[in-house]
């Protein structure tokens, strides 16, 4: 058991024990390094002011993180590189002098993250187009300059190599890690076995992977002592494989990976976690994290449920399977018992294909198109028979305690044709089963609205209907 | 002549991560974390403190609220509100500091302070005030000399109009730092807009003369006018701790905070009736304007005025009533927004001339163009004669680089295809911003020019650097002034030590007034050098031991004499370096070293009247937006932004370029998704970018373009130019009108802004 971290900061090593390891990366980076062209912005990982680059222990290339939800206990075994050293960089260097000369930055609060966020891209993409860029920055917000300077600067700026950062070799330190310190106990073990162990002799053990999630409320101070297992330590060499007829998705997948493992397969999905989240998210949020949080608005949730996933539960008594469906009871109630773990999600490839090949969509409305939390999401397919309706399936988030799973079939629906009443009765008995409540992010009259409309236009983009209705 | 790009010098350490704003400060052994203690309740009483839970904390240094201080009151215009409030006005507002040993220690032992409430009711909207007769001020007033005449076929349109607030959204919070030292002498380290302002209050807070306390500002992580004001109570609690504890105090806002306790831009409530020739030309408007002040004056009483002054924004209305007053309302003290009160004076009459097409059945644009600014038709309500007016020219020459009328068929086709899931909008709206505080004594500034013996110079001004590239503009007027590259010019970072008495970096003035002043300053120090640089030239050799040769220049000399490419020539074939020739003044006892002070001349307002020439100038512009909205779901893409601004002769083409692309979309966010949305009890709900969304890069229009009309008139200002900070904020505005033109909801008596996908859905259904 070992009772400190171990990390390297701008290719120094730093070991880490006590108390130290329970504050974010940037508190840590701005006040025991002074390093503080890392800026904290808003801390809930939602503006990429705290942007740096971090490699973790199986991947070739650095990506873009949020620091200030990075706390450190979370970033054991990793590499981070931030402004600073970044700055030594040549490459990055004519990256820099283009912001100069085109004045993207005016103020300078948001530059440095911008600047760790490009480099990340930059390793991808040697000439990367505007829409790579947007894509990249979506999770670094700037106030002053109204982005296109920003744009100009980075679409000027293009290399002949991918640019390559220097990484520190070492060896993994690989034994579970147990830190108490007064109110906070952190652990981290390096198998399932252990895990469950844990878990059944502390059921109020908070589980998380890469805190996306709670790194936001320890830094809103909504709690005040913790006790944490994380699973980011247990071995598995993959973050998500296909395993006898199912994709296969481990706590260590994030919505990263799976965007990059739906690009080219199932666009539509890709194109629905383009805008859920920012690239800085993406890198560390994981599915399972998203799930088993069971907020009502998780945007993965549809499609997982569209996709009939299930969930392998783990303890000491064994594994049981349940449909993801089914692990959902109340507003944050769980079909799971206080010694259980999730293992994973199986995502059936079969049902994947018919998705892909059949009629289906995912739908998410927010205030603002990109990284903003839904008012609703829809995912929606459609089965035929002789060119006539057979089924539907809608789920949708954001107006109910969970997200709601509906199957229409003929005994719910009286027209076959498609066309305006059909869209109808769907919508009606959709509207029916749905209690959306009014927030700020909007009432439920408007959310009702987006349901209506939402299912008008999969008729309208599946083109069983030519006119907007 | 070919102009000169060079680099700004704080751009280059941005990229870096090099600035040190207050928060980047390396803190000294010892120092102390201060963090407010908010009211959890809108309006009430405290009845007591229970610190029991924070006492025993290893990291707690003490405790201060109102009986640690005897003048408990401060204000930017009037000292209306308490440092701490006992009488609770609005949920967040600052009740008790905690000093503690770690920044995140004091912001936890805040939250841990037990408070005990006499709870009662607050009122949270304008109408609600309105209602309760609740109010800041008495009602200002704009009459027109001549009373409109009824007219058979005009037509009356009437209404109301909501437009929200909006948070400022600066990326660096309220920040400060303060070192006590010996002679009871304060250091300030703030990120304000107003060094002066944050010396004043801070004297009253601890009761510490003026003269021993300094304030220091290097850099902003953005302003946008929310360090106008705001500043100055985070710094006033950071001397006080640092007075009582005789240490160096920091008080760094986290953001929930800074959005729940800052001011904002002030939301408005018009109620109106404009009367129209069957043409669409604007007979009469009567208004009935109402701000939301919040809960104490603050800068809320310009604020109100510039809004009056801004109702007409381009257009010209020969009758008029325009009635003001400020609702007092529990919730933040509403203060200073890029703009301060124009944009939603300037939103009414666009949405009324959207408003006016829809009715007359006219292309708005056309409605705009007959009621400019124009010919003889060049009086304001406040009865200012707009001199230099280009506002047709510049609509004109738009409305052709844009192709609108072809642009407007294509729409129209467009719209008409009910295949389509896409609604298109397009409309060309203007902006006339008026240029100078409309508070007269503001408009000074003063500079001081140090000139080195290697030919380098300081330039030191009251203007703060907040990202608007103020700096940067001094220092390429200073170079051109003295033929100097820029290099050889070092800014120095704005201090009270060598700028006292300066006005806030504010009404976009900061150029206008500090180069004016470094030009002043400079002006001085060149006459002794001209001096100096003729007796070389009398003694035909370049060397000058003798100070009893010195000779005044004669004025038929002095226009002869150049300064350029780092040297000083004119006079025969003498060119002498600029290092040379300030070397030789240092060495002949001549003063390299100059002070200048600067005032706006001949501006004036009667407060009796309502009559006056408030503004210096205006800065003009328009543009020509173009918006599509999903039919389903009511969510909106702008796809083209053509800007046309009369900047005069622009200081520097690419700072000014940014300044009005980030104002374009710093107002599509006010207009379209920025929403400030309090709950019952007067919280802010949404209160950090997971639920307030400013626009990010996605946001922006797919075609976004600058253009600037070339105009040479503007002698009235520093190097003929104008100011650019807040002007173009009101072009946002257009992606309002551009989305009534796709709604077509002109029809509809009331109006709110902003355009949310939920507003925009409300009217498609």
């Amino acid at each position: 058991m070992q009772n400190s971290i171990t990390l390297w900061i701008n290719q120094e090593k730093h070991q880490i024990s006590g108390r130290d390891i329970f504050k974010p990366l940037s508190s840590y980076l701005r006040e025991d390094c002074q390093l503080t062209g890392t800026k904290v912005v808003c801390g809930e990982g939602d503006c990429g002011a705290c942007s740096v680059l971090m490699k973790d222990e199986c991947s070739e290339q650095y990506m873009a993180i949020n620091s200030c939800i990075a706390y450190l206990y979370g970033l054991h075994n990793k590499q981070i590189v931030t402004v600073e050293h970044l700055s030594l960089n040549p490459d990055i260097q004519k990256l820099q002098k283009n912001f100069v000369n085109c004045g993207a930055s005016q103020c300078g609060y948001c530059t440095p993250g911008i600047i760790c966020t490009l480099a990340d891209l930059y390793q991808k993409k040697t000439s990367p187009k505007s829409k790579h860029i947007k894509n990249a920055l979506t999770g670094n917000l700037c106030r002053c300059t109204g982005y296109e300077s920003i744009l100009e600067a980075a679409t000027k700026t293009k290399f002949k190599q991918p640019l390559r950062l220097e990484t520190v070799s070492h060896d993994l330190e690989k034994e579970s890690l147990d830190v108490v310190d007064n109110q906070y106990h952190f652990h981290a073990p390096q198998s399932w076995r252990e895990a469950i162990e844990l878990k059944k002799n502390h059921p109020e053990l908070k589980i998380v992977a890469n805190l996306t999630d709670l790194g936001v409320v320890l830094n809103k101070l909504k709690v005040s002592h913790y006790h944490i297992l994380s699973l980011q330590n247990i071995e598995t060499t993959q973050h998500l494989f296909e395993h006898e007829g199912n994709l296969v998705i481990t706590p260590a997948a994030t919505i990263h990976d799976v965007e990059e493992y739906c690009e080219n397969i199932y666009p539509e999905v890709s194109e629905l976690l383009r805008i859920f989240a920012s690239p800085q998210i993406k890198n560390r949020a994981t599915i399972i994290g998203n799930v088993a949080n069971g907020s009502p608005i998780g945007d993965t949730i549809p499609f997982l449920l569209m996709a009939k996933t299930q969930v392998k539960l783990i303890s000491s008594q064994g594994e049981r399977i349940i449909a993801l469906e089914d692990f959902y009871i109340d507003y944050k109630k769980f079909n799971l018992r206080p010694d259980e773990l999730i293992k994973c999600l199986l995502i059936p490839l079969e049902t994947l294909n018919e998705l892909s090949k059949g009629h289906f969509r995912l739908y998410k409305v927010s205030k603002r198109k990109d990284l903003d939390i839904s008012a609703v999401t829809l995912a929606m397919s459609l089965a035929l028979k002789n060119n006539q309706f057979q089924q539907a399936h809608l789920c949708v988030g954001g107006v109910g305690p969970v997200v709601m799973n509906f199957i229409f079939d003929s005994n719910d629906i009286s027209e076959k044709n498609f066309g305006k009443q059909l869209i109808k009765e769907i919508s009606d008995k959709t509207l029916e089963k749905i209690a959306p409540m009014s927030d700020h992010r909007g009432s439920a009259k408007y959310r009702n609205k987006l349901v209506e409309n939402l299912i008008k236009k999969f008729f309208y983009d599946e083109k069983f209907v030519q006119e907007v209705l | 002549m070919k102009k000169k790009i060079f680099a700004d010098e704080f751009s280059s350490s941005h990229t870096q991560g090099k600035t040190i704003y207050v928060d980047d400060i390396a803190p000294v052994v010892g120092e102390v974390h201060l963090y407010p203690v908010l009211s959890t309740i809108a309006k009430g009483k405290v009845a007591d403190f229970d610190l029991t839970q924070v006492e025993t904390d290893p990291n707690f240094i003490n405790f201060f609220s109102a009986k640690d201080i005897k003048d408990n009151a401060w204000g930017p215009m009037i000292a209306d509100q308490p440092f701490f409030a006992n009488k609770i006005q609005y949920y967040g507002e600052i009740i008790g500091l905690i000093a503690a040993k770690t920044p995140a220690s004091s912001r936890q032992l805040a939250k841990k302070v037990k408070v005990e409430y006499q709870e009662a009711k607050p009122i949270l909207s304008i109408q609600e005030a309105i209602k309760k007769k609740s109010f800041l001020c008495d009602t200002i007033s704009f009459i027109s000399p001549k009373k409109y005449k009824n007219n058979i076929d005009d037509v009356g349109i009437v209404g109301e109009f909501h437009i929200g607030g909006q948070e400022h959204f600066y990326l660096e919070t309220q920040a400060a730092r303060v070192t006590y030292s010996e002679g009871n002498h304060l250091k300030i380290e703030s990120s304000t807009q107003h060094p002066t302002e944050v010396q004043h209050i801070c004297s009253k807070m601890t009761n510490i003369p003026y003269s021993q306390i300094t304030v220091e500002v290097n850099k902003l992580g953005g302003g946008f006018g929310g360090k106008e004001s705001q500043a100055s109570h985070i710094a006033a609690l950071c001397a006080l701790a640092s007075v009582k504890l005789q240490k160096t105090c920091r008080l760094i806002l986290d953001r929930d905070e800074d959005f729940q306790i800052t001011g904002k831009r002030h939301p408005f409530y018009h109620k109106y009736k404009i009367i129209v020739s069957p043409a669409g030309q604007i007979r009469h408007l009567k208004v009935d304007m109402y701000s939301d002040g919040g809960a104490y004056l603050d800068l809320s009483l310009p604020i109100l005025q510039r809004g009056m002054f801004h109702v007409d924004n381009c257009y010209y209305i020969p009758h008029y009533e325009i009635n003001g007053r400020i609702a007092k309302t529990n919730k933040v003290s509403n203060t200073a927004f890029r703009g301060f009160g124009g944009p939603q004076g300037a939103a009414l009459i666009e949405m009324l001339m959207e408003r006016i097409g829809q009715h007359l059945e006219l292309d708005p644009y056309q409605v705009r163009q007959i009621n400019l600014y124009q010919k003889n038709k060049l009086t304001t309500p406040y009865g200012q004669k707009i001199k230099h007016n280009f506002l047709p020219e510049i609509f004109s020459d738009l409305a052709k680089k844009s192709a609108y009328q072809s642009q407007r068929k294509k729409i129209k086709k467009l719209n008409s295809d009910p295949t389509s899931e896409w609604l298109y909008g397009m409309s060309m709206t203007g902006t006339k911003f008026g240029i100078s505080f409309t508070a007269k004594f503001l408009n000074q500034g003063n500079a001081l020019i140090n000139i080195l013996p290697d030919g380098t110079m300081q330039a030191s001004t009251g203007a703060i650097e907040m990202g608007q590239g103020v700096s940067h503009k001094i220092r390429k007027i200073l170079s051109d002034y003295w033929g100097l590259t820029p290099e050889r010019i070092f800014m120095l970072k704005t201090n009270t030590e060598k700028n006292a008495n300066t006005s806030a970096t504010a009404a976009s003035s900061g150029t206008d007034i500090n180069a004016s002043a470094a030009l002043i300053a400079s002006e001085k120090i060149k006459n002794r050098l001209m001096d100096l640089y003729y007796s070389v030239s009398l003694l035909r050799k370049k060397e000058l031991m003798d100070e009893s040769k010195l000779k005044k220049c004669p004025k038929d000399k002095v226009k002869k004499i150049k300064f350029a490419n780092n040297t000083v020539q004119g006079l025969g074939k003498l060119v002498i370096s600029f290092q040379e020739l300030t070397s030789m003044a240092y060495m002949n006892r001549v003063s390299l070293c100059d002070y200048g002070h600067y005032k706006t001349e001949k501006i004036w307002f009667d407060d009796k009247t309502k009559r006056g020439n408030p503004f210096l100038y205006y800065s003009t512009g328009a543009v020509n937006t173009v918006v599509k909205i999903n039919k389903f779901t009511g969510e909106i893409k702008v796809q083209e932004a053509k800007i046309l601004m009369d900047l005069g002769r622009p200081v520097d083409e690419k700072i000014d370029r940014g300044q009005i692309m980030g104002a374009y979309i710093q107002a599509q966010g006010w207009v379209t998704t920025e929403e400030l949305i309090h709950r019952p009890d007067g919280f802010l709900a949404t209160h950090s970018p997971t639920t307030y969304k400013i626009p990010n890069i996605q946001d922006i229009p797919r075609k976004f373009s600058v253009d600037f009309f070339p105009n040479e008139t503007n002698t009235a200002n520093v190097a003929k130019s104008k100011a650019v900070g807040e002007p173009p904020f009101l072009l946002g505005t257009s992606v309002y009108t551009a989305i009534m033109d796709a709604l077509h909801c002109g029809k509809k008596n009331e109006l709110s802004l902003p355009f949310t996908g939920e507003n925009i859905l409300d009217h498609l259904s």
